[in-house]
């Protein structure tokens, strides 16, 4: 339920963005975080980009993702 | 991956003073990381990890899907829900049974999804089951901002969001529970921060380590615990710290309380709580499914061989309860903890069924 899975920022208008994780693009609504920017990575939850975090972590994360959506 | 679990492995062994030590995960994908890398055999047997109330499906009350049921039975509306609420059971049926049986229920992957159907469809009415802990419920305060926005009045939320630091001071005060240290959940502290948990050490002198989900991450967390209680230095600690700021995300904590209050909320097998759920503020009265869809009578009842409240409180674990892996599984589920994929039983049932006498 409370899954949430990073994704890079490919693209921003007003309060959606573009984003792709594992390389599937998807749009998430961006409000709960007005900061982001073009080319940071979030955290996708539901729907919402609802944190950013770093680069490399996020990379990381999305490795245990793959492996864990491959199981 | 394995170089930083034998180092998480190493850090255990070095602060572990191998007393009897119970930590329990308060989230459904750490329960899920934890069975699914098998963490528990990775651990000096004198660590016991308990499953605690972290899946949001699993505790949302049977009085709850009860009354869902009845608004759907009484009136022509369209359902939004998230995947897994609609197989829970409730008294006497189902979401999923009642979808089957024709009425009109939608599996949602975001609560703008229902919104959005309800923009385009004025003259249907739309209910969306709110369902999540801090993590989920800011989404929710974002679409009633938007419905109240848009002036719809076809749309309307049923509120079982629930508040994780007050589930958590109940544990804390049960005796028979005697737990040492709390893995806190990952992504609702994304949102609220740190602070919300330091009444525990401060309080009960309980350390609290806010984790993430890779299994070093885990194993890592375990170890920061075991160092505070060897140095009886119990604080809010955060290992997850590419993801959670202290101070949580403002905008979104902001978000929650311009459209909700804190209201007392029923939790399966912890009971009612106290301030432990949120309900809408007067001023968005008219998206609130429980005043729009009152009903009457609700006597909910639960099969009484199902433990699913005592695994829930982290008092059993899931093979303790005599319908596991026979009665009930994740194709024919009794409880809540067996229909979610976040659940203790479906964590236990996929992961540990065939590991168990090491648990």
């Amino acid at each position: 339920m409370c899954l949430a899975i990073p994704a890079k920022v490919i693209k921003i208008e007003n309060n959606s963005a573009e984003v792709e994780t594992l390389g599937v693009t998807k749009t998430v609504d961006i409000t709960l975080i007005p900061e982001v920017r073009q080319d940071d990575y979030v955290l996708v939850h539901a729907g919402f980009a609802i944190q950013i975090v770093e680069k490399e972590d996020a990379l990381a994360v999305q490795g245990y993702w793959k492996e864990f959506a491959d199981d | 991956m394995i170089d930083t679990l034998q180092q998480a492995k190493s850090f255990i062994q070095k602060y572990n003073t191998h007393q009897p030590v119970n930590i329990m995960e308060v989230c459904g994908t750490h329960t899920m990381a934890i069975s699914r890398h098998g963490l528990r055999q990775l651990l000096p047997p004198n660590i016991n990890l308990i499953s605690g109330p972290g899946c949001p499906v699993c505790v949302t009350s049977a009085y709850d899907i009860d009354w869902i049921l009845e608004i759907i039975k009484n009136h022509e509306l369209k359902l939004f829900s998230f995947g897994d609420m609609i197989r829970v059971p409730g008294t006497e049926s189902s979401l999923l049974e009642q979808k089957s049986q024709g009425k009109d229920i939608t599996i949602c992957y975001s609560p703008t999804d229902a919104l959005n159907y309800a923009v385009k469809n004025p003259h249907k009415k739309v209910l969306f089951v709110a369902i999540g802990f801090e993590t989920t419920t800011p989404l929710s305060s974002v679409v009633i901002k938007r419905a109240a926005e848009y002036d719809l009045n076809n749309f309307f939320i049923f509120s079982t969001h629930k508040l994780v630091p007050p589930a958590l001071k109940l544990l804390v005060e049960d005796k028979q529970l005697n737990i040492n240290g709390f893995l806190c959940p990952g992504h609702v502290s994304a949102i609220i921060g740190s602070e919300p948990y330091n009444f525990i050490p401060e309080n009960y002198g309980i350390p609290c380590v806010i984790s993430g989900f890779e299994p070093a991450d885990i194993m890592i967390s375990i170890a920061m615990i075991l160092r505070q209680l060897k140095f009886n230095q119990p604080e809010t600690q955060i290992q997850y710290k590419s993801v959670v700021k202290p101070e949580g995300n403002l905008v979104a904590v902001k978000n929650i309380y311009d459209v909700f209050l804190k209201a007392d909320s029923r939790w399966r097998g912890l009971g009612p709580i106290a301030g432990s759920g949120l309900e809408l503020k007067p001023d968005y009265n008219r998206f609130d499914a429980k005043l729009n869809f009152p009903v009457k009578d609700i006597m909910p009842k639960q099969n009484p061989a199902c433990d699913c409240g005592n695994v829930l409180k982290g008092l059993k674990k899931p093979p303790e309860c005599k319908l596991f892996a026979k009665l009930c599984t994740p194709q024919n589920p009794v409880g809540p903890c067996m229909v979610s994929s976040e659940g203790s039983c479906a964590a236990y049932y996929r992961y540990e069924r065939f590991n168990l006498e090491r648990t």
